[in-house]
């Protein structure tokens, strides 16, 4: 039987790598050596921190009183210390030649004593009349000490305790003195009882860390290997080699991915085994003597980590091979392991934060999610979060699903295969890039377009000043839309493309279409109210967003209506559609890819909003509106549309329980909701869903239909459809 | 057996013919038939090449290798050609033997024809003695045979050469162009890329002179300096490049062969 293609190139893939000395060294030998290396580390560095004392200078000993001692020769009162802490502590008590605080703090300083505790003059007699003191005039010993210096803060700690225990004794003391009993300066003590068992206390600490190094690891396991297969290959010129022999596209990817993957499950799972056994080793003998949460780790825990691992490598190394395709050279391909570092670290650590759980709007985060199910597994809490399993797999295999696509179309790109032979030898000039521009905006246009409004509402939502009242809110909001969403986008329109008419699809007005438009959006607001109050069942919102949003209402509920509609419906509308309609969806949609266009588009409209509330409906809306704007080719029904729709938002919200009173016919349309809120009856959520689902399918075989016909026939003299990304758009009709 | 029919090519968006990489080619190579493209760098040579081996994807036009259309059947087109350029480099951490091997196996030949094979063409090509040493420890005459016989390890009938003997030094350049001939004589159809006119003059039985994407002459070495009367080879090339660039001579509309 012969041997599939893809399991040729992965068998090539592992043997070449695996000759390779240093991809053996980083994934085999490294993690062999580099945790005993950090253990040995760790264990000397602990033994140095035990051994060490803090020095404390006790300025003033002559007014200690004698009964209880506080000092005796250089160590505190044993009985003010548990055994184990008396040789921690070594005392100064020489007299200084200059005023006491001047002395402390010069002492510190120079490093010569960690803290210093100056007893005032007199203390002694002070203490000896307790009974005629005013509890304000009591003395007060100062400690001075560095809180910069972990050593001083140390040292603080350490002399606080004893100070307090010693107090104790003095109210003891006193009320022997008096015959009565040392139990009432403490009435009760508490006794701290752990419910949790010593496996739950092991993986606790474990089900923070592991999951986090190991996905690190597999990140960077990836990595570099996916670097040497793609990017190195294209820079040896194998990789040329391998394009004309029989392996399709698609057994390369496959082949390369596998062996990526193998690298970075291989260098994760090492990486583990290294740092279990030197645990293993190492731990007992820190445990010695405190409690530490530490042990082995469980080894179900070990278990479920390799199962998460599965995907998580498969994304990673999905991504890593995409990127490492798409760099010239090796250097290129290395560059860019730090922004997706930087993408991921913060997803990782955010899930370590405490007071992060496991919530369906934070398992909807890629990676995030993993961990904190995975932690949530490991504390034990498996039957509670096991239904998270399905929307985790859903983002974690959607990721992938991308992941992958994205690195086979790489491999289908001319311009990325042979990128060298084809990069433009001239000198950048503003003329030639002005004259050269393309005619329509490409996909990564309108991606990095995206990006920088993402960025831009970030950086002005940061500078905006809160406002007061509602015309400057209205100024603002206004200004604030145009400014950070219509400007950049027209803007690119003009700068990037020679066809900025077309890009924002103003070039076509057909007032039939608007009306339509306007009327679809009437059927459909019903399904929105409804999806946004799911989802505001489903992703509650956070107090301080509520109590923000609630004031916001206030503001609009104090203006006249039709400068709400304004100001809220008619501008978003118009900047917002120039934006995503018009410049985003037509770069998204080069390559007749309408489809991908109007997902990419939504999913941008959606990032947007800002609040994930709003972002998640918004995505929604986005859909439809996308098809509308391929649908007719104009951005006026879009606007028409979004206009409609964001007003009956309002009117509803603000002003339709008075309408339903003076109408009462609207009654049998609108319902009021528990907390006064206006919603839709039932029926018309209804039939807005079925006009919602009957428009998409329709659209859908359309689309289908136009896109097979475009790329299935072969047209041998007449143009046909190139292929890479510097295709020409072709205009998509949706006849 | 190779079917060139009106082909263009070009990497951007622009439509006009100036940034075309390869303008309104055609041409044809017959079985045992070397065909040479000759053309000075960036005259469109290696683009026209990888569009036949199905690594480019033509704008226009049609190439068909044994009938197969390399847009349609870009798979069979693959398994009928052996494909050898200057940019096709071998691995460093393989050895000669599985290299060839490899590629073999990816052509879906069983172990044992594939090994018969390959003891033929190793000693064929006189590529015993290193057949255990990896890639990166080769000459550049080595790596070079070790491409070739990456190449024939399926028997393909047709062959592509893009620029073979760039880097080679004299002796492995020499017997690079044997081999070559003896292919011819085997009855394989040879496309051969180069800009040393000598390599033309001694090897190709037809010859097409490529400039700037387009088709200047076409013919046999002798036919061509009949038709310019030039007694040099070289000169006619000159010529042809020369009055394309002043604009005055016009791409050959039918071929002369």
């Amino acid at each position: 039987m012969r041997t599939p293609n893809f399991l040729l190139v992965f068998s090539r893939e592992i043997r070449d790598q695996l000759r390779d000395r240093r991809t053996l060294f980083t994934i085999v030998v490294l993690p062999m050596l580099l945790y005993p290396l950090m253990g040995t580390t760790f264990t000397q560095v602990a033994q140095f921190k035990r051994e060490h004392a803090s020095r404390i200078w006790v300025i003033g000993t002559q007014y200690l009183p004698e009964e209880p001692p506080l000092v005796q020769g250089d160590r505190f009162a044993t009985s003010l210390l548990p055994a184990d802490e008396r040789d921690r502590i070594r005392l100064l008590t020489h007299v200084p030649d200059e005023p006491a605080e001047q002395a402390a703090r010069r002492a510190i300083a120079r490093g010569l004593c960690d803290a210093v505790l100056v007893i005032p003059p007199g203390m002694n007699v002070r203490l000896a009349d307790l009974a005629e003191t005013p509890p304000s005039e009591t003395p007060q010993p100062k400690l001075i000490g560095d809180t910069t210096s972990e050593r001083s803060r140390l040292a603080l700690l350490r002399v606080e305790r004893v100070l307090n225990r010693w107090r104790e004794q003095l109210v003891e003391r006193k009320l022997e003195q008096k015959e009565l009993s040392p139990a009432l300066v403490r009435p009760f003590s508490i006794q701290g009882v752990d419910a949790a068992t010593p496996e739950r206390k092991r993986s606790f600490g474990w089900s923070k860390i592991l999951p986090f190094v190991a996905f690190l690891w597999a990140l960077t396991g990836a990595f570099y290997p996916a670097i040497d297969m793609c990017a190195g290959e294209k820079e040896r010129g194998t990789l040329e080699t391998l394009l004309v022999s029989p392996a399709s596209r698609l057994d390369i990817v496959f082949g390369k991915l596998l062996a990526v993957m193998s690298f970075s499950l291989g260098t994760c799972l090492l990486n583990l085994v290294g740092f279990a056994i030197t645990g293993l080793l190492v731990l007992p003998r820190l445990q010695a003597g405190g409690t530490a949460l530490f042990g082995a780790p469980p080894w179900e825990m070990l278990g479920w980590l390799v199962v998460a691992l599965i995907p998580i490598s498969a994304l990673f190394s999905a991504v890593a091979l995409a990127l490492a395709s798409f760099a010239r050279t090796s250097k290129e391909g290395q560059y860019y392991l730090m922004p997706v570092l930087f993408i991921c670290l913060p997803l990782m650590t955010f899930a370590l934060l405490p007071g992060v759980s496991l919530t369906l709007a934070t398992s909807l985060i890629p990676l995030t999610g993993v961990i904190l199910w995975l932690r949530a597994v490991l504390e034990g809490r498996f039957a509670e979060v096991v239904w998270f399993l399905i929307p985790l797999s859903a983002v974690t295999f959607t990721a992938c699903w991308i992941a992958i696509r994205w690195a086979v179309r790489q491999f289908h790109s001319e311009s990325v295969l042979f990128a060298h032979g084809t990069a433009s030898r001239r000198r950048w000039s503003f003329r030639t890039w002005w004259k050269r521009r393309p005619a329509h905006a490409t996909w990564t246009h309108a991606f990095f377009v995206g990006v920088a409004l993402l960025a831009i509402r970030f950086y002005a939502s940061m500078l905006m000043p809160s406002l007061e009242g509602w015309s400057s809110f209205a100024v603002a909001q206004v200004l604030s839309l145009v400014a950070t969403i219509a400007l950049p986008a027209v803007a690119a329109a003009f700068f990037l493309t020679r066809t900025p008419w077309k890009t924002l699809r103003l070039n076509r007005f057909a007032p039939g279409a608007v009306l339509a438009a306007m009327l679809l959006a009437v059927v459909v607001h019903p399904l929105g109210m409804t999806i946004a109050s799911v989802v505001a069942k489903l992703v509650p919102m956070s107090e301080s967003m509520a109590h923000q949003l609630a004031g916001m209402e206030s503001l609009f509920a104090e203006a006249p209506l039709w400068q709400v509609l304004l100001v809220l419906a008619l501008a978003p509308a118009v900047c917002e559609e120039l934006a995503f309609r018009g410049f985003l969806l037509s770069g998204f949609a080069t390559n007749n890819r309408a489809w991908r266009a109007v997902l990419a588009s939504s999913l941008f409209f959606g990032l947007t909003h800002g609040i994930i509330q709003q972002s998640i409906s918004a995505a929604i809306v986005g859909l439809l509106l996308g098809t509308l704007a391929i649908r007719t080719r104009s951005l006026w029904a879009c606007i028409g549309f979004h206009a409609v729709y964001n007003s009956l938002t309002f009117v509803l919200a603000l002003e339709g329980a008075q309408w339903i009173a003076r109408w009462p016919i609207l009654g049998y349309l609108w319902s009021t909701g528990p907390q006064e809120q206006i919603g839709y009856q039932t029926w018309a959520t209804l039939a807005a869903g079925v006009v919602f689902v009957l428009w998409m399918g329709v659209w859908w075989r359309q689309h289908i239909r136009a896109h097979s016909r475009e790329t299935r026939t072969p047209a041998p003299l007449a143009p046909a459809p190139p292929t890479g990304p510097h295709r020409l758009p072709v205009q998509i009709t949706s006849s | 057996m190779i079917e060139v029919d009106h082909l263009w090519k070009s990497y951007d968006d622009e439509t006009d013919s100036s940034s075309a990489a390869v303008v309104d080619l055609s041409f044809s190579v017959q079985p045992g038939e070397i065909y040479g493209l000759l053309g000075p760098n960036g005259a469109g040579k290696t683009t026209t090449l990888r569009i036949l081996a199905t690594m480019l994807q033509p704008t226009r036009g049609t190439v068909r290798v044994c009938g197969h259309d390399v847009r349609t059947e870009a798979a069979a087109v693959r398994r009928h050609i052996g494909f050898v350029s200057n940019n096709t480099a071998i691995y460093d951490r393989m050895t000669a033997w599985e290299t060839v091997e490899y590629f073999g196996r990816l052509y879906g030949m069983a172990r044992k024809p594939l090994r018969e094979r390959m003891t033929e063409l190793f000693s064929e090509l006189q590529m015993e003695s290193f057949r255990h040493v990896v890639g990166g420890k080769m000459s550049t005459g080595m790596k070079q045979k070790v491409s070739i016989a990456r190449a024939l390890v399926h028997d393909p009938p047709v062959l592509v050469f893009d620029e073979p003997t760039l880097g080679l030094d004299v002796l492995a350049a020499r017997a690079l162009l044997q081999i070559i001939e003896r292919l011819r004589s085997q009855g394989k159809c040879i496309l051969f890329s180069t800009h040393i006119m000598r390599e033309v003059e001694k090897l190709c039985d037809r010859v097409g002179i490529l400039h700037k994407g387009r088709l200047l002459a076409e013919g046999t070495v002798s036919s061509l300096s009949y038709q310019y009367d030039r007694a040099d080879f070289e000169d006619v090339f000159f010529y042809l490049i020369d009055e394309a660039d002043k604009g005055r001579a016009k791409p050959s509309e039918f071929s002369l062969s």
